[in-house]
């Protein structure tokens, strides 16, 4: 079920709040009903693995309760079963996502020196597995570390693992984020108000932003890339560009609106991260959750910058390997993240030289960054290394277009599309005005630390943006095919 | 109060989102239906435990309610009128715009293009489709029968310079040249084709007759008219007896059916602003006792505006209609297409029983718009080449039928817009073309009952006069508003002038009448209604009317009319507004057969059913009788070559 589907936006929704306030009062009740809304959410798109992830999460909540620091037992004997854990929920997720992969594209190849034929399984990938993965991990290791209130029981364990605001496509939730506000949290009509104010701004980036720039980006893309004139080249790598940020930032956006409707603060996922000057700034910006997730379970136990110089450099690089691979099962992912990793360990470098001293000035520095980026993002949307390198050599003019043989530029650049496009990028690279003033807290609350609005005349504004936007937002999904969330495939 | 406030905003929001659903569960079927949504919705699972693991439960539901719930086509609408007033396009739709010529779709823009990106590729496979059809042209005719190929142009083919570097690669400059053209490897193959673009192109630039609606992606049925007189002009080689079709003078009315596809597809309230009316062919029905074809159309959605026509004007005795070959409509008494064979039926049957209709017809028409032309004539020449039954005899061409008295005039009209509700036109089976050179050519093929002129002298060509009496028409009219010619024929009646009698009606006071030279002269300084009228003609036949007047006149209402000539208590023939009028001034008109054989009179006057002041005097008047040619424009030499072969 995604958040813009009309059976989730007119049945599933307004039913699950009249539930969740009306029938309960009490934190717990409520999140009793908030469980059972999420697992019927899940059960919606996975009716058979839901059974698994209920029985997997049993036997970590079982796991979570031996290896906490309180519980008896060697802190040997816990790390064994934290890694066993561990490595059952990476299994997991190697054998639904990465199996196919695996098969085709490392153990085929090397046939000739295994002399094993295998052939791929075609699993298909479950839905939400890498968030679901790594919300299990962060719960594990949260309990075996103590830096979380323990669950009271399985169904604080499970909540957090089924919470259906951020269950499928994050944002990456920590355990020790949320652990507090599973048993004790507040709930207003003003944070209510605020969250469904975020929502419908996240409602709106998707179908507003997203999606018509998704069609451009695909029509490009499905163009043969070599025969790609460099103004296609960028208008279509533009479009990718703009596309991924408001369709994963507007789906960010409805969770922590969902979370806020619900009485939950749940930490941010963006940014601006367009408007960043280097890729190190880019990823503070970018997937916040995911970048605060990889330094804490698997940068700082790989060791962090505690190491020598080039140990850290390869820790950096293997983080990003790990988070190109952790978006998709494809050589162009890994690609992405090594890009990245190399990029970042680059800016190190330069960071802890005396060339850090010769900055230089900033717009030069967001162009070199945007650029990167730009690039970066060729290598995630190409369907292969080939074709992502034959669609970079078309940026720069490499290609083989002709003007006979290129589709007139009218019917690859829909007007809505240029619109969307200059307002997105607009509205995605150029520092905003701080706005102050009473009635302008209707558009910052919902971004603001407290989530929540103040005053008659702010909480009227606020409602009056949340109603247009509905409404707009309900027309575009009435009017549209409906476009899935592109991280829902990661 | 602020807590009560957000309460009350909260609950609303919520029922806000409840709306749809509540409208659903109280509605069930909605009222506001989309137009060209295809809402496939799954079966409905038999075994909900079971599907609901499989997820097709959860498919169908969805599903089920994406299509059902309440004000659907109400925020559909709402939001499309809003991103096609602002964007002018739909490119989820495929559906494009400009200010000139309105919606254009996006397969064809599609085809345009890729005609002039891949022009060597589609060069050869229209040279191998081409003598395909061919060969089964040859086998048609050696079984008596004609076969006409029709590319039906879509609006990119008709209206290019509309679309500029923005929808045609390497832009507008010569982009019909650049690309490849089925309709010269057609002809190169020496295949019987109405190549429709560069007819229609030329017809909307030199008359401005609209050939596509703004508000829709198909031509219009004028267009289609044009094409129908096209075909049957080429069948009539092998049917001579082939009865008269012209499209005559387009008249405006509101866009219905296919002229609308465009605007209903977007799904929007208003009219998008390519709302306007369009133009209709003014269709004389064809002579029943004379012989009409039995046709066969292999075609796509462009035929319905071919075949309207042809039904309007009762052209065929029978039509099957097979859309890409693929179903069967039948027309046998003029009633219009009714489906025999659907989509999704026995296609081995649909096909065997059009080639039964093939082996029984008289003309076989293969119809395909420029973006069906990869199609391969729809496997039509493949499948006839296989199936045609051996060889008989072929049937003999129906013979010529007896001249009929027709009392339609068969007209070849050049025509400036403004003067298109000129009298000449209004009795006629008129075929308009749009400039000198395309009159000349028609005259030079066929005979024509008048050959009318309707361009003022400015800009009418000089040597037409000549040329046209260098075919054998006589000028009869050369004024200041047109040119009249008619067939010089030995079996013409001889125009003799008429010897005029008047007797006045009407005695107002202050009001002078007098005769000068046989002609009837008035003046009045009040407005009146008084005049003359003339002694009985009979006018068994249609009639060419000519008169000059002289004078000052001012109408005085009700209607803008002082002066007249008339049938008598019948209708205006010339209305005279206030002005100044002088002998030069020649005013003409085409009567048809009056009063099944009783007496009229003209009548001469101030006013006429209104009243109108001043002098004016009657300088000339001529009445002459129009020898009829016949059935057809041609029929006369046909009849003389079928006398010759005698």
């Amino acid at each position: 079920m995604l958040f813009t589907a009309p059976i989730f936006l007119f049945i599933f929704l307004p039913l699950f709040l009249l539930a969740y306030y009306t029938l309960a009062k009490s934190v717990q009740a409520r999140n009793y009903i908030a469980l059972a809304a999420s697992v019927l959410f899940f059960a919606w798109g996975e009716p058979v693995y839901v059974v698994f992830l209920i029985a997997g999460t049993f036997i970590d909540y079982c796991v979570s309760l031996v290896v906490a620091p309180q519980a008896k037992g060697t802190v040997r004997f816990k790390k064994l079963l934290l890694t066993a854990a561990i490595v059952l929920n990476v299994a997991a997720l190697v054998f639904s996502k990465y199996l196919d992969f695996i098969v085709t594209q490392i153990l085929q190849p090397l046939e000739h020196l295994h002399h094993w034929h295998v052939e791929p399984p075609h699993i298909p990938l479950l839905l939400g597995i890498s968030f679901i993965t790594f919300h299990r991990i962060s719960y594990l290791v949260d309990s075996f570390k103590g830096r979380a209130i323990p669950p009271r029981g399985f169904l604080d364990c499970a909540l957090y693992i089924f919470l259906f605001p951020q269950l499928i496509a994050g944002p990456i939730i920590r355990y020790h984020d949320i652990g507090q506000q599973i048993q004790a949290r507040t709930h207003t009509v003003e944070g209510f108000l605020t969250g469904f104010n975020r929502f419908a701004f996240g409602l709106a980036k998707k179908l507003l932003f997203a999606d018509p720039l998704g069609i451009l980006a695909d029509r490009i893309f499905g163009l043969p890339a070599a025969e790609l004139s460099p103004l296609y080249a960028w208008g279509g790598i533009a479009a990718y560009t703009l596309q991924l940020y408001f369709d994963f930032s507007g789906y960010s956006d409805m969770a922590i609106g969902l979370g806020r409707m619900m009485g939950f603060r749940f930490p941010e996922n963006f940014n601006r991260p367009y408007t960043a000057l280097s890729v190190t700034d880019f990823w503070r910006r970018w997937h916040i959750s995911l970048s605060s997730w990889m330094r804490q379970y698997l940068y700082i136990p790989l060791g962090g910058n505690r190491v020598s110089p080039a140990r850290t450099y390869m820790n950096l690089w293997i983080v990003f390997v790990v988070s190109g691979i952790w978006h998709g099962a494809n050589w162009t992912f890994l690609a992405w993240g090594a890009y990245y990793g190399t990029f970042l360990c680059i800016e190190r470098a330069l960071s802890n030289s005396r060339l850090s001293a010769l900055a230089p000035p900033v717009p030069l520095r967001w162009l070199a960054t945007i650029l990167i980026v730009m690039v970066g993002w060729v290598l995630f949307r190409s369907p292969t290394i080939g074709h992502a390198w034959d669609y970079i050599g078309a940026m720069f003019g490499a290609g083989s277009a002709t003007a006979d043989k290129l589709l007139p530029w009218g019917l690859v650049f829909g007007n809505r599309e240029l619109a969307m496009m200059v307002l997105g990028a607009v509205l995605a690279c150029v520092p905003l005005p701080r706005l102050d003033g009473g009635w302008t807290l209707a558009f910052r609350a919902a971004w603001s630390d407290k989530m929540t609005v103040q005053g008659s005349a702010a909480l009227s504004m606020q409602f009056l943006v949340t109603l247009t936007l509905t409404l707009v937002s309900a027309a575009a999904i009435a009017s549209a095919e409906y476009v899935p969330f592109l991280y829902f495939r990661f | 109060m602020t807590k009560r406030l957000g309460l009350v905003f909260s609950i609303l929001l919520v029922a806000l989102l409840s709306v749809p659903t509540l409208a659903w569960l109280a509605l069930k079927e909605p009222g506001n239906k989309l137009y060209g949504y295809v809402d496939e919705i799954p079966a409905r699972p038999a075994r909900p435990a079971a599907a609901l693991l499989d997820k097709s439960w959860q498919k169908w539901a969805e599903r089920y309610y994406d299509v059902h719930f309440g004000f659907r086509a109400e925020l559909v609408r709402t939001f499309n009128e809003t991103l096609f007033r602002t964007f002018r396009e739909m490119p989820r739709l495929r559906l494009y715009s400009t200010p000139e010529a309105g919606l254009f779709s996006g397969m064809s823009l599609q085809y345009l293009n890729a005609e002039i990106a891949e022009k060597p590729q589609y060069e050869q496979r229209y040279a191998r489709s081409a003598a395909r059809i061919k060969q089964m042209q040859t086998l048609l005719e050696a079984q008596g029968k004609a076969f006409v190929v029709v590319i039906a142009a879509s609006k990119p083919y008709v209206y290019p310079e509309s679309l500029g570097e923005r929808y045609l690669s390497g832009g507008r400059e010569g982009v019909l040249e650049r690309g490849a053209s089925f309709g010269k490897a057609l002809q190169a193959a020496g295949v019987n084709v109405v190549d429709s673009a560069p007819m229609l192109r030329a017809f909307a630039r030199d008359t401005n007759v609209p050939m596509h609606p703004k508000s829709g992606v198909h031509w219009n049925v004028y267009a289609g008219c044009l094409v129908a007189e096209q075909v049957l002009d080429q069948a009539r080689s092998r049917f001579p007896a082939l009865q008269p079709f012209a499209c005559g003078i387009p008249h405006y009315d509101a866009p219905a059916g296919a002229d609308l596809d465009g605007l209903n597809l977007l799904n929007i309230w208003s009219g998008g602003g390519v709302y306007q009316n369009t133009p209709l062919p003014s269709l004389m029905e064809t002579d029943p006792a004379g012989w009409r074809p039995s046709l066969v159309f292999v075609s796509d959605s462009f035929s319905d505006q071919i075949l309207g026509p042809l039904q309007q004007a009762h052209a065929y005795s029978r039509v099957v209609n097979s859309g890409y070959f693929r179903v069967r409509e039948l027309d046998e008494g003029g009633a219009g297409l009714q489906r025999t064979h659907h989509i999704g039926g026995d296609l081995a049957a649909t096909r065997k029983q059009v080639l039964d209709d093939i082996v029984a017809s008289d003309i076989v028409v293969l119809q395909m718009v420029d973006y069906n032309l990869s199609h391969d004539g729809y496997d039509l020449p493949d499948y006839l080449l296989t199936h045609y039954p051996a060889a008989g005899t072929p049937p003999a061409a129906p013979a010529l039928a007896q001249p009929v008295a027709a009392p339609v005039l068969n007209v070849l009209a050049l025509v400036d817009p403004d003067n298109r509700s000129n009298p000449v036109l209004v009795p006629s089976r008129t075929r308009l073309v749009g400039d000198a050179r395309q009159l000349l050519a028609a005259t030079a093929k066929s005979r024509w009952d008048v050959v009318a002129v309707l361009q003022q002298a400015a800009v009418r060509n000089p040597d037409l006069v000549r040329e046209l009496e260098k075919q054998g028409y006589t000028v009869a009219v050369n004024g200041k508003d047109g040119v009249l010619a008619l067939p010089r024929q030995a079996d013409a009646p001889a125009h003799a002038p008429m010897q005029w009698q008047w007797g006045r009606y009407g005695e107002p006071q202050g009001a002078n009448a007098a005769i000068e030279n046989e002609l009837p002269s008035l003046a009045s300084t009040q407005p009146v209604d008084f005049g003359f009228y003339s002694q009985e003609l009979v006018l068994d036949r249609p009639v060419l009317i000519r008169a000059s007047f002289e004078g000052k006149v001012a109408d005085a209402g009700p209607e803008p009319r002082a002066a007249h000539l008339s049938l008598l208590g019948i209708k205006p023939i010339f209305s005279l507004p206030g002005g100044t009028y002088t002998a030069k001034d020649e005013f003409f008109a085409i009567l048809p057969a009056q009063g099944d054989g009783k007496p009229v009179r003209l009548a001469f006057g101030l006013g006429g059913w209104t009243r109108g002041s001043g002098t004016i005097r009657l300088t000339s008047l001529d009445v002459y009788p129009l020898s009829l040619s016949g059935a057809a424009p041609q029929y006369a030499a046909n009849q003389r070559a079928a006398a010759g072969r005698e």
